[in-house]
C-alpha cells in the first residue's frame, strides 16, 4: 500500500513532498490537510532551510501506524539522544526561526526542545551582558531602570 | 560600543529575539532550572523584563512584630518592633574541578547584605561570609543550586537570641489572614504571638520544658523538647497534643522534608567516660500524621538530612552528579562542637568489644565532612 503524500511549499516557492503521517505531527497541517485535501500547502513564513529542518525532525518523530501497535520509528532513548544532537547542531540565528516554526505549525515536542535550548543557553551565560551578546539584544534600559535592576539583583525583595 | 551593535543589527541573518512572542518566553521561563537565571533574563531588556515574572521563590515578605522585654518577656507597651522575615533557602554546591577533589556545599537563605543574614547574590556571584575570614565570592554559574523552600528568621538576631521561629498564616472565612508565630527564644523558651492579640506570651502549657526545635509541617506546628517530648500544636486553637512514642533521649531534632515527610532524629549518647561524638548513634522516625505517631525508619530514600543550628534541612541527593561524594539515605550533623563530621548511615554497629552488634544509624567512615562555618551560612567540605 503506498503512503499518502502531501506537498508543502516554502517561502521561496520550493516544494517538499512529505508523507502525510509525517506532516500531520503539525496540528496546523493536520487541520489544513482535512480542509484542503490534495492541495499544495503554502507556508509563506518559512524558509526552505527551516522547513527542511522541521521535516527532518518530524520524520524522525513519526509514529508508524502499520497495524503493528504503537511501534515508533525509534526507541525513546534513541530519540532523546537524537533530539540532543538535533538541537545542538542548530545555531543561534536558526534557533529562533525553528522555534517560531514549531510554534506556528503547532508541533509541541519540537517547541519543547527548542525552548529548552533557549533556556539552557540563558542558563549558561554568566550575566545579562553575556545573554545580550549571545542573543544579539540591545540594552534598552534607561539609567534609572538600570539602577532599579541593580538594586533588585542585589536584594531580592 | 555603538558601532558593533549597529553592525550586528544590520545583518539579515540575525533574528530579533526581543520579538519573541510572550507565550514562548513563558515556556522558556518554566524551563529555566533556577530562579537566579530568571533574574538574569529579566535584566536583559525591557521586553524580556516585562515578560519574565520576578521569581516567586525569591519573594521575601516580612512582618513587623512588637518587641518584648528580655527579662519579663512581656510585650513592650512603649513600642519597638522586631521583624520576622520569610527567607528563601538554598543549597549551593560548588562544582568540583576534578572528581577526586573535595566538594564544597553551602546552605542558607538569601538575604540583604547588611543584615548579617546569609549569602546574597551580588552581580551573579554569591557572597559567603565565613567567620574569621574575608567573604568569599563565588560565581553562581560555578554552583549547582537546589531550592530548599523558605525559613522564617528574626532579622538581625543572632544565635544567642533565639534558636528558631515558625510562622503560619491562617485563613478564616471572610477575614484577612491571621498570623501565628512560635519563637524558640534564647535557650529554649517557647514564646507565642497571634495577630488577634499582637502580644508575646510564654507558651503557658509548655513553659515547663525547654524546646529544641520548632517547625511547621502541613499547616501545623511541631515542637521537640529537651525533656524527651514532641508535640503537635494546632495553630487555630493552640491546643497541644503529644506525639507517641516519647523520644528516648533529650537530644532530638525535627527535620521537615518539604511537605512530604517530617522526620524525628533522636541522638543516643553512649554512657562512656568521655564524650565521643564518633560513638553516637541515632534513631530516625517519620511522622504518621493521621495516627499522630512516630514510625521508625531505616531508609530515608535519596534524602540527606542536614542538622543545623538555625534550621535543619532535607535535600535530595538524586540530583547530584554521579561520583559526587554525597549520597542519599544519610544524616550530617553540622551543629556539634567538632569541626569534622561524618555521614550517618544505617548499618551494623558494635558499641564496644563484648557488646551486641546492632543495626542502627551510625557513623560511616566513607567520607569526611569538614564544617567550615555554622552560622549564618552552613558551609561544608566533603572529602572523597
Amino acid at each position: 500500500m503506498s503512503k499518502k503524500m502531501i506537498v508543502l511549499k516554502s517561502s521561496e516557492g520550493v516544494s517538499f513532498v512529505v508523507e502525510e503521517a509525517v506532516a500531520r505531527q503539525s496540528k496546523i497541517i493536520s487541520f489544513l490537510v482535512e480542509e484542503f485535501p490534495d492541495r499544495e500547502l503554502p507556508l509563506t513564513n518559512m524558509t526552505s532551510e527551516i522547513l527542511r529542518k522541521t521535516i527532518e525532525y518530524c520524520k524522525k518523530h513519526v509514529v508508524e501506524d502499520d497495524g503493528g501497535g504503537d511501534s515508533s520509528s525509534s526507541s525513546s532513548g534513541d530519540l532523546k539522544e537524537w533530539d540532543v544532537k538535533f538541537v545542538a547542531e542548530i545555531d543561534q540565528p536558526r534557533l529562533m526561526d525553528l522555534l517560531m516554526a514549531a510554534n506556528y505549525l503547532d508541533i509541541p515536542s519540537l517547541l519543547d526542545v527548542t525552548c529548552q535550548k533557549v533556556a539552557d543557553t540563558i542558563a549558561a551565560c554568566n550575566d545579562e551582558k553575556e545573554i545580550r551578546a549571545t542573543f544579539n539584544i540591545e540594552n534598552d534600559f534607561t539609567e534609572e531602570e538600570v539602577e532599579a535592576i541593580r538594586m533588585e539583583n542585589q536584594y531580592p525583595i | 560600543m555603538e558601532e558593533p551593535t549597529t553592525k550586528k543589527r544590520s545583518s539579515p541573518l540575525l533574528p530579533d529575539w526581543t520579538l519573541l512572542p510572550q507565550e514562548l518566553l513563558h515556556i522558556i521561563t518554566e524551563k529555566l532550572d533556577n530562579c537566579f537565571n530568571v533574574i538574569h533574563a529579566r535584566s536583559v531588556c525591557t521586553s524580556w523584563r516585562s515578560t519574565f515574572p520576578f521569581p516567586h521563590s525569591l519573594l521575601r515578605p516580612s512582618y513587623s512584630l512588637p518587641a518584648f522585654d528580655e527579662l519579663s518577656l512581656e510585650t513592650n507597651e512603649e513600642g519597638g518592633s522586631y521583624t520576622l522575615g520569610k527567607i528563601p533557602y538554598f543549597l549551593f554546591r560548588v562544582r568540583a574541578l576534578a572528581a577526586e577533589s573535595p566538594s564544597e556545599y553551602f546552605f542558607g537563605g538569601i538575604g540583604r547584605d547588611e543584615s548579617e543574614e546569609l549569602p546574597c547574590p551580588i552581580q551573579y556571584s554569591l557572597k559567603v561570609k565565613i567567620q574569621g575570614s574575608d567573604p568569599i565570592l563565588m560565581k553562581m554559574n560555578d554552583c549547582q543550586i537546589f531550592p530548599l523552600g523558605h525559613r522564617y528568621r528574626m532579622l538581625g538576631w543572632t544565635l544567642k537570641d533565639y534558636r528558631g521561629a515558625a510562622f503560619l498564616l491562617l485563613y478564616k472565612e471572610g477575614r484577612a489572614g491571621e498570623l501565628v508565630v512560635l519563637l524558640n527564644y534564647s535557650y529554649g523558651k517557647l514564646m507565642v504571638l497571634t495577630s488577634a492579640e499582637m502580644k508575646w506570651k510564654l507558651f503557658e502549657k509548655l513553659s515547663e520544658s525547654l524546646c529544641s526545635n520548632v517547625v511547621t509541617f502541613r499547616g501545623r506546628f511541631y515542637v521537640s523538647f529537651l525533656t524527651k517530648r514532641t508535640v503537635v500544636i494546632d495553630p487555630h486553637s493552640l491546643e497541644v497534643s503529644d506525639l507517641m512514642p516519647l523520644p528516648q533521649t533529650d537530644l532530638n531534632f525535627l527535620v521537615p522534608s518539604g511537605d512530604d515527610e517530617l522526620f524525628l532524629v533522636e541522638v543516643m549518647v553512649p554512657e562512656f567516660e568521655e564524650l565521643d561524638f564518633n560513638r553516637f548513634t541515632c534513631n530516625v522516625s517519620r511522622l504518621d500524621e493521621k495516627a499522630g505517631k512516630w514510625v521508625r525508619v531505616s531508609d530515608l530514600g535519596d534524602r540527606v538530612l542536614f542538622i543545623a543550628r538555625l534550621g535543619n534541612v532535607s535535600c535530595s541527593a538524586k540530583e547530584l552528579p554521579d561520583g559526587c561524594v554525597v549520597s542519599g539515605n544519610s544524616i550530617v550533623f553540622t551543629n556539634w562542637p567538632e569541626n569534622v563530621a561524618f555521614f550517618y548511615k544505617y548499618g551494623r554497629y558494635q558499641g564496644s568489644a563484648g557488646e551486641n552488634i546492632r543495626t542502627v544509624w551510625r557513623i560511616s567512615r566513607e567520607n569526611r565532612v569538614v564544617i567550615l562555618n555554622t552560622f549564618p551560612v552552613v558551609a561544608l567540605r566533603v572529602e572523597p
